[in-house]
């Protein structure tokens, strides 16, 4: 057994594993806490990453910057989803939302392809060097990588149990009825949950630039990524998606080394249907 | 017993007339007829999907992959085995029919609303994974070619008006069946689990028996119609179990309107023939088709069809509840709560 | 023997008891009380009974058979039958189809025959649409046969709730507080219905808070508070009965 390859996979899981986590955060966060399922998380993820490109190579901004601002920009975008897709269609079936978030996926995934064309374009890191960690090769941007995904979804913890905020959103996740009965103001809860989600999803997009290239076609491989986890997790938790996500970024990384690069991709899918076989609300949920 | 609506047939003459002159008048050259086959083929497939939405209340995202896996078998059949279309046309459905039984059973026993639709998105993406992998059977990313068009006493059914006329019979055979449907013990038992599942069990009817046929039933229909659009554009590739076809099923059934019948016909004619005059507008194609299908969730929840209903009068103050999205079943703000 | 009875029925949620220890007997052809004030368990129970929640403990006899976590639809086929504490209907439908949709197990149309609309079929639906009119006449809709169900009013609501069980040809009824949100008058047309359902051989479990609605109707009563049985009796015996004022009243402070 060759353990530079085994701590190599692992450090390639860890960084693909990284981004499920933040993607599957922010889509399990808008299912607990609306039960609406937005199909257009990917497509968000994608525009972070496309826009970012936008700045850096034609507006000429800094990494740091750029991503910051895209991130900021897109959170207000959040804003706008909720008033646009799900606002509207509260107190009709549940299933509605579904439609009309597709339909927002749909307009922004074509109208990139418009806008930018197919071809995945690169970003420059703001740093790249390669550190050898015994056998393992890692790079610097990588480490920046992680290190983000681990803050956010850190903060993101903090937010949801420290503070005033996050027990308002807690509260509306649990009981919509009840919230609105001891005073909280649910549509701000709404429209906070959607930005903090927007934020998330184009802060995915601005960290995958860093192993990889942006392109308008990301967005979906990503959402379905991103429900896989949420599955296996059970709907709504989004503590169970993070240590979903972590553990399936590296599984299939090292399913993609020993068993099979070709049917890597449908490692995921297999883990899914398998769980929810055995355990239909997922590893988390409970009944 | 049956409420007759005189609408039905008031549209249906005229719409018929039209239907079957419509490749010797105004669709005369081939391409033209093979639109026609296309909005015959859509229709069949967006009937499939109204049937889960519309008449079980819920939404399979993997509906797309039934069809593309319709379109497979189909097609497989025929260029290995050299088994004549006309088996495939009955094999499609079959087998299409059993892997939703299987799916439905694992899915539905558990599952309901949202929760079915990310499962069933992720059998979609799993079923489109292995079509574009599994190379030796499938032919991976391109696919499979030249499939042969189904032949009538040995003569191949090669030209758009034939292939129209036999699968304009077909399309109004399904609707003829899903009208049947409704009032059958069957069609009842599903209505009255999507109108309200706690009363259904409560009266006997076993809600994961029927919706499990239920949906195997969509998902045989919409193999069908996979099978229809393998053996006359006789090519099929992983596309075709993807999320863009499903998004076609999507528009064909909402711009129509769902529970209605004959809205997802009426959707597959104008989702054809736009897509058709939108034709040179290339990759905005898409990116309008996402603004129409928004702009109708949000102020045409209906649907064409039940919009044409009202406006022409005579609609029965019973089937405006029908017409909504997803009418009845869960909702968002439902507290649900039962006191004791 | 009772055509149904529960031993030891037992139901905790996250420790709690909301049934606890329950053992009750329904004898055939009477109509059973079960009540206590709100929250003492008698929905839980009834839902037990019903298979719609599982029991963390206990059995559930009916007819001398073990039904203990039978599915709800395989206890309506034995004929077991419920209705529920928030009026619930087909609301987008007939008054036809909601009894129509009620009559799903005694509906001898066949797949075919509905395809084909053959001669037996057409027959058959006769029969349904008579045994609907039927239905509708008992509990006094027969005038109302092509409104929409939810342009009912709320006594309507009740009356049509309890014609859709009875399409599905209960030999026990379990209805579940439906009196509420009915004047008077509604109420004792519903007590009355009761009756006659009972004299034609139904046997009912009546859950109900109100006590003074129910004493003139039932053979016997069963009064829960806390989950637990605390008396059983006549409804004569229940009046008079010490603890059963207890619970409705509540201990007076200091007594």
């Amino acid at each position: 057994m060759n353990w530079d390859i085994i701590g190599q996979q692992l450090w390639n899981g860890l960084l693909s594993g990284s981004i499920y986590v933040i993607f599957a955060a922010g889509l399990s966060l808008v299912f607990g806490v609306m039960r609406v399922i937005n199909m257009a998380h990917g497509e968000l993820t994608m525009l972070g990453a496309m826009l970012l490109y936008t700045v850096t190579k034609l507006v000429g901004l800094g990494y740091f910057a750029g991503a910051a601002l895209v991130v900021v920009v897109m959170a207000m975008a959040g804003f706008l989803v909720n008033r646009v897709t799900v606002r509207p269609f509260l107190g009709r079936s549940e299933l509605v939302v579904i439609l009309s978030t597709v339909a927002l996926s749909f307009m922004l995934l074509n109208g990139s392809l418009v806008v930018w064309g197919s071809t995945p374009k690169g970003v420059d890191e703001p740093f790249n060097e390669i550190v050898k960690l015994g056998g393992v090769y890692i790079t610097t941007a990588g480490l920046l990588l992680v290190g983000v995904c681990f803050t956010a979804v850190l903060a993101l913890y903090l937010m949801l149990t420290r503070t005033k905020l996050g027990k308002k959103t807690r509260a509306t996740g649990q009981n919509l009825l009840g919230a609105r009965l001891i005073g909280i103001n649910t549509t701000a809860v709404y429209d906070t949950t959607l930005i903090m989600a927007s934020g998330l999803a184009a802060l995915a997009g601005v960290l995958i630039v860093l192993v990889s290239t942006a392109s308008p076609n990301l967005g979906q491989p990503l959402l379905i990524t991103g429900f896989a986890v949420v599955i296996v997790a059970g709907m709504g938790n989004v503590a169970g998606a993070v240590a979903v996500g972590l553990f399936l970024g590296v599984t299939e990384a090292l399913f993609g080394q020993f068993i099979s690069t070709y049917y890597r991709q449908g490692y995921l899918y297999v883990v899914m249907i398998i769980v929810l076989l055995l355990r239909p609300q997922g590893l988390f949920g409970r009944k | 017993m049956q409420v007759r609506s005189p609408l039905r047939y008031w549209f249906g003459v005229p719409v018929l007339v039209v239907a079957l002159l419509a490749p010797v008048s105004l669709f005369t050259n081939s391409y033209n007829r093979g639109l026609l086959v296309l909005i015959a083929i859509y229709a069949v497939g967006g009937l499939s999907l109204d049937y889960i939405m519309g008449e079980m209340g819920q939404f399979s995202f993997g509906h797309a992959a039934f069809w593309g896996f319709g379109a497979y078998v189909s097609a497989k059949l025929a260029l290995d085995l050299g088994i004549s279309p006309w088996f495939g046309f009955v094999a499609a459905p079959v087998a299409a029919g059993l892997v939703g039984l299987l799916i439905g059973y694992i899915a539905l026993r558990r599952t309901r609303g949202l929760e079915l639709a990310i499962v069933t998105l992720g059998f979609g993406v799993l079923a489109w994974t292995v079509a574009l992998r599994w190379r030796p059977v499938t032919g991976g990313p391109s696919g499979l070619r030249q499939i042969p068009p189904p032949s009538l006493f040995g003569w191949e059914i090669r030209s758009e008006m034939a292939y129209y006329y036999f699968a304009l019979i077909l399309l109004l055979g399904v609707v003829f069946i899903l009208s049947r449907m409704r009032e059958a013990r069957f069609g009842r038992a599903v209505r009255s689990i999507h109108e309200n599942e706690d009363l259904a069990k409560s009266i006997g009817v076993s809600a994961t028996k029927y919706y499990v046929l239920a949906f195997s039933f969509a998902c045989a229909m919409v193999g069908f119609s996979g099978a229809l659009y393998a053996h006359h554009f006789r090519f099929v590739n992983p596309n075709l179990l993807g999320l863009q076809y499903m998004f076609i099923f999507l528009i064909v059934v909402l711009v129509g309107g769902t529970g209605t019948l004959w809205g997802p016909v009426m959707g597959s004619v104008i989702f054809v023939l736009v897509s058709e005059w939108l034709r040179a507008l290339q990759e905005y194609r898409f990116l309008i088709f996402g603004v129409v299908l928004l702009l109708v969730v949000l102020f045409m929840p209906s649907g064409v069809y039940p919009a044409l209903q009202k406006a022409s009068g005579r609609l029965r103050e019973r089937s405006d509840s029908k017409g909504q999205v997803f009418s009845g079943g869960q909702k968002h703000e439902s507290g649900g709560a039962k006191g004791g | 023997m009772p055509i149904l009875q529960t031993d030891g029925l037992t139901k905790l949620f996250g420790g709690l008891s909301a049934v606890d220890d329950l053992d009750l007997r329904v004898e055939e052809g009477e109509i059973m009380g079960l009540i206590g004030p709100n929250g003492s368990g008698k929905t839980t129970a009834l839902n037990l009974i019903t298979g719609f929640i599982k029991p963390t403990r206990g059995v559930v006899t009916y007819q001398g058979e073990n039904i203990t976590g039978a599915q709800p639809h395989d206890l309506a086929r034995i004929g077991l039958v419920r209705t529920f504490q928030i009026t619930t209907l087909f609301e987008n439908l007939t008054v036809r189809d909601n009894v129509l949709h009620g009559s799903h197990l005694n509906n001898p149309t066949s797949l075919i025959g509905s395809l084909t609309r053959s001669r037996k079929y057409r027959e058959q639906c006769a029969v349904l649409e008579e045994q609907v009119q039927e239905f509708l006449a008992i509990v006094g809709l027969d005038g109302r046969i092509d409104a929409v169900a939810r342009d009912l009013s709320a006594g309507e609501h009740r009356y049509l709730e309890i014609a859709v069980a009875l399409a599905a040809r209960p030999r026990m009824l379990m209805l579940d507080e439906p009196a509420t949100g009915l004047n008077p008058e509604e109420a004792r047309f519903l007590m009355d219905l009761i009756r006659t359902l009972r004299d034609q051989g139904v046997t009912v479990l009546l859950v109900e808070h109100n006590m003074r609605l129910i004493t003139n109707i039932c053979t016997r009563i069963t009064v829960l508070n806390f989950g637990a049985k605390i008396a059983e009796g006549t409804p004569e015996e229940i009046v008079g009965n010490e603890d059963v004022v207890t619970a409705y009243l509540g201990k007076r402070r200091g007594a």
